[in-house]
């Protein structure tokens, strides 16, 4: 069994690096958008889904990551690659100071808070305007090179920078801590009278987590070479990670990239279809997940697809 | 020696006062019982000695050192374990991972996880779960729940151990398996305060009684001298007993 | 004399906030759902309202009515429809849910009311009070005291009836409530009904007192939000309190830093309480125990 899911890993990997000589630029920007995506949920996973702390703001660390990039490649001509470690630094650093009063609020409040910090770091960004150009948005420098060079280049980056969210998150999985994080997931004070340290693991948690989403945050303003506070803070960004996650199952390593991989493809066949209300159709997507499939669609459909499952589902959390 | 001792040791949640002026101390290799009826503070002193809430006035010490303003896992280094009244088993983990979870991180500290997985195995064998290790516990029985708390406490490798309500709602059968375990675990040196509600066990195990009601010290003594108390008679086995139709 | 009118237009503007704090706050202390999509239920109450005042001119105040008989409406049947289908779930789910509900909404006035900024000026629009150096506009005047009354009438409605207390009943112990013959699922879609409807008022009163978009869904949101941290949880005394410190903390902060760290100071503040005093600042045992 276990066998059978590392040789399916490895063999979607193979597909994954061989892609780029097959499909269109088009699909090449789709499925570098998706590793983005698994990149943000996988590393949001290790906060939300393993210690069981909802960081719906987590986007934030995805905010100022992408602003490291920015700053530096513009006002200090750092190149690309060297500002990466910075974005993974800064997004530690932040939620390791932040960690220490925020994570003894617990559920909602928790919830809501990490939304504050996402947003009054946005309005911090928005006032710097002689290092961010605030509102306006800040231009990259564009990479040089032909334009399927480039394609290949973020699509290989972006895939890299998903591949050791995953790997970290397996890394943890298997070792002590992960251990320490499910076990504080599940009873928080048990977890501390067995000696676990919580604050300190939960902490550890949130800054790991917020420097793989810091990384991706990186890559993704170089990659459009454009950002804005509106577009890297918030939007839709965490309830898509969130959906995705939950899609994947939450408490797995891989869930939230195959979450990632299902929804970011779905989305993307029915926008082409329905452009003027997409906004609308991913609503309605997100509610439908949630109501028919929130434990993941591992879990509800193990040995099968059936309806019944689904209807199943939706009675098990009525009232 | 004297292993765990309180002094003056008093709680109250607001304006309501769970326990007042508590004196009494745990020497080294000791079972002491702690009986008490509903609301005579005895989780409330446990959850004390494992600094999960903080004491009001008063001290309490384990190897003299003062445990006031530790915090819980500070404790569990120390060597303190605990199992919870209301079983707090991590659901989503098996049998076996919950107690490694015990050995990983408690006075044994180990480092490897095959390390903590033998660890494990022997706490697990110790209370007879071996052939569940695989399971999910939130599948298991109460009797066997109760008995993977006790397990993942062992694996603390803990000098003291705070049972709280190991047998409440076990058959006759399996009290008299618990019974035996926890003698056995006294053979291998482990101090225990154990909370409890079943009198004939607690009669059975411990060196020593502890009394609560309403918050206070009513009598301390052994198991014979307890029953032959009229002031305990009166608060807590009177009222039991009649219950019972005894 | 500037800051006692920096003071004073906080205040006014504090009366909204506490009424959308209000029906928030219930909704979360009764059903322990945190309703993302607040704000936009509210913004389908000021579009109601805006679109009875250019089609055939009723004055807003008129269809305060309107706006929560049919926006109650909604809300009921959403709650009885969508969320009690999975009210029992983790709270991350509600919240995706609810978030996933705010998304759809949006879009939904986007795309059919279109993104642009709107807003009503009815005639007596210009006028005010006018207390030596002091200006008080009349409609904003009119607005805080029906937010007041609101406030009240919602807190006699939760005391003195017997929809109120059975929802009281609900959100302290669900079981019990059942026992005694109450549904727990009527009482969810009345309290969510309650719940929308009041944010309906509120997002007809937003119409006359500044320009609204789809857009400013999720700012009106947070702001509920921080009203129910600052004043407790499902206490309407908590809530008219939240709303008026929220609201003369923006205008000073406002005044004395500037517009632009407004939010962020608005935030600030709820965090400094969540960590400080999570139970809020009058928070008690009331409707419900705060529920992690």
């Amino acid at each position: 069994m276990k066998d059978k899911k590392i040789i399916l890993f490895f063999l979607f990997l193979a597909v994954l690096i061989f892609l780029p000589y097959i499909v269109s630029g088009y699909w090449l920007r789709v499925l570098t958008q998706t590793f983005l995506f698994a990149s943000i949920a996988t590393g949001s996973n290790i906060i939300i889904g393993f210690t069981g702390y909802p960081a719906f703001g987590n986007i934030a660390f995805f905010g100022v990551g992408a602003y490291v990039t920015g700053v530096m490649t513009t006002t200090y001509n750092v190149p690309f690659l060297v500002t990466l470690p910075f974005c993974a630094l800064s997004g530690f650093v932040l939620a390791g100071i932040l960690g220490i009063p925020i994570l003894r609020l617990k559920g909602h409040y928790f919830a809501i808070a990490t939304v504050g910090i996402m947003e009054t770091i946005k309005e911090i960004v928005d006032n710097m305007v002689e290092t961010t150009g605030g509102g306006m948005g800040l231009t990259l420098p564009i990479m040089v090179g032909e334009p399927e060079f480039i394609y290949k280049y973020f699509y290989y980056v972006m895939m890299l920078c998903m591949l050791l969210s995953v790997l970290i998150c397996y890394i943890i999985s298997r070792i002590k801590i992960g251990y320490a994080l499910r076990a504080i997931r599940v009873d928080e004070d048990a977890a501390s009278v067995m000696g676990i340290n919580t604050p300190l693991y939960k902490t550890l948690a949130w800054a790991v987590s917020a420097a793989l989403v810091g990384i991706a945050g990186g890559i993704y303003a170089y990659w459009l070479s454009y950002i804005d506070p509106h577009t890297v803070f918030g939007g839709t960004y965490p309830v898509k990670m969130f959906a995705m996650i939950l899609l994947g199952g939450a408490t797995t390593v891989t869930g939230p990239l195959i979450g990632a991989f299902i929804l970011e493809i779905i989305s993307e066949l029915v926008w082409s279809k329905f452009i003027a209300i997409h906004g609308m159709v991913l609503g309605l997507l997100i509610i439908c997940i949630i109501l028919f499939i929130p434990k993941g669609i591992f879990e509800t459909f193990k040995g099968g697809f059936s309806f019944r499952k689904l209807l199943n589902n939706l009675r098990e959390n009525s009232l | 020696m004297v292993l765990l001792e309180a002094k003056n040791v008093a709680k109250s949640y607001g304006g309501l006062k769970v326990l007042t002026d508590l004196n009494f101390h745990v020497n080294s290799g000791e079972i002491v019982g702690v009986i008490g009826p509903n609301g005579a503070g005895k989780t409330t002193f446990m959850n004390l000695v494992s600094c999960l809430s903080p004491i009001t006035s008063g001290t309490i010490t384990y190897k003299g050192i003062r445990l006031n303003d530790k915090k819980p896992h500070e404790i569990a280094k120390l060597g303190i374990a605990r199992t919870f009244q209301v079983v707090k088993p991590f659901g989503g983990l098996s049998v076996l991972e919950n107690v490694m979870v015990g050995a990983f991180y408690g006075k044994r500290n180990l480092k490897s996880k095959a390390e903590a997985r033998d660890a494990a195995e022997e706490a697990i064998s110790i209370v007879g779960l071996l052939d569940v290790k695989d399971k999910d516990p939130r599948i298991l029985p109460l009797a066997k729940r109760k008995k993977l708390e006790v397990a993942r406490a062992l694996a603390m490798k803990p000098d003291l151990l705070l049972l709280d309500e190991v047998m409440a709602g076990l058959s006759m059968k399996e009290l008299e398996d618990i019974t035996e375990e926890i003698l056995k675990l006294k053979q291998k040196g482990i101090t225990m305060l154990v909370i409890e509600h079943v009198m004939k066990a607690i009669m059975k195990i411990s060196d020593r009684i502890l009394v609560l009601h309403l918050g206070q010290k009513i009598f301390e003594g052994t198991p014979k001298e307890v029953v032959e108390e009229p002031a305990v008679i009166q608060a807590y086995l009177g009222a039991k007993f009649a219950e019972k139709g005894k | 004399m500037v800051l006692l009118q920096v003071i004073i237009n906080g205040l006014l503007l504090g009366g909204f906030y506490a009424l959308i704090g209000i029906g928030f706050s219930l909704v979360w202390g009764v059903t322990n759902i945190i309703n993302l999509a607040h704000g936009a239920i509210a913004l389908l109450g000021a579009y109601l309202t805006y679109y009875l005042f250019v089609s055939i001119q009723l004055d807003p105040f008129l269809s305060i009515p309107l706006s929560f008989v049919s926006i109650f409406l909604f809300g009921y049947m959403l709650q009885r429809f969508v969320m009690n289908l999975v009210v029992k779930a983790q709270i991350f789910i509600l919240l995706i849910l609810t978030f996933g509900l705010e998304i759809f909404l949006v879009n939904f006035m986007t795309t059919f009311f279109s993104a642009d900024f709107r807003s009503v000026t009815p005639s007596y629009a210009g006028e005010s009070l006018v207390i030596g150096e002091i200006v008080i506009p009349y409609i904003r005047l009119a607005v805080f005291f029906v937010c007041v009354i609101f406030a009240i009438a919602m807190g006699l409605f939760l005391d003195k009836t017997w929809t109120g207390k059975a929802i009281k009943a609900t959100s302290l112990d669900i079981e019990a409530a059942m026992m005694s013959g109450i549904n727990p699922a009527k009482i969810y879609a009345i309290t969510f009904g309650l719940g929308s409807a009041i944010a309906g008022v509120s997002g007809t009163l937003l119409t006359l007192t500044q320009a609204f978009s789809p857009s400013i869904a999720g700012g009106l949101t947070l702001r509920a939000f921080i009203v129910s941290i600052l004043g407790g949880l499902g206490r309407i005394e908590g809530a008219l309190l939240g709303g008026l410190i929220l609201g003369v903390v923006e205008t000073l902060s406002s005044y004395l830093i500037g517009e632009s760290y407004k939010n962020a100071i608005a935030f600030g503040l709820m965090v400094l309480v969540l960590v400080l005093k999570p139970s809020g600042l009058m928070g008690r045992k009331y409707y419900a125990e705060v529920k992690h």
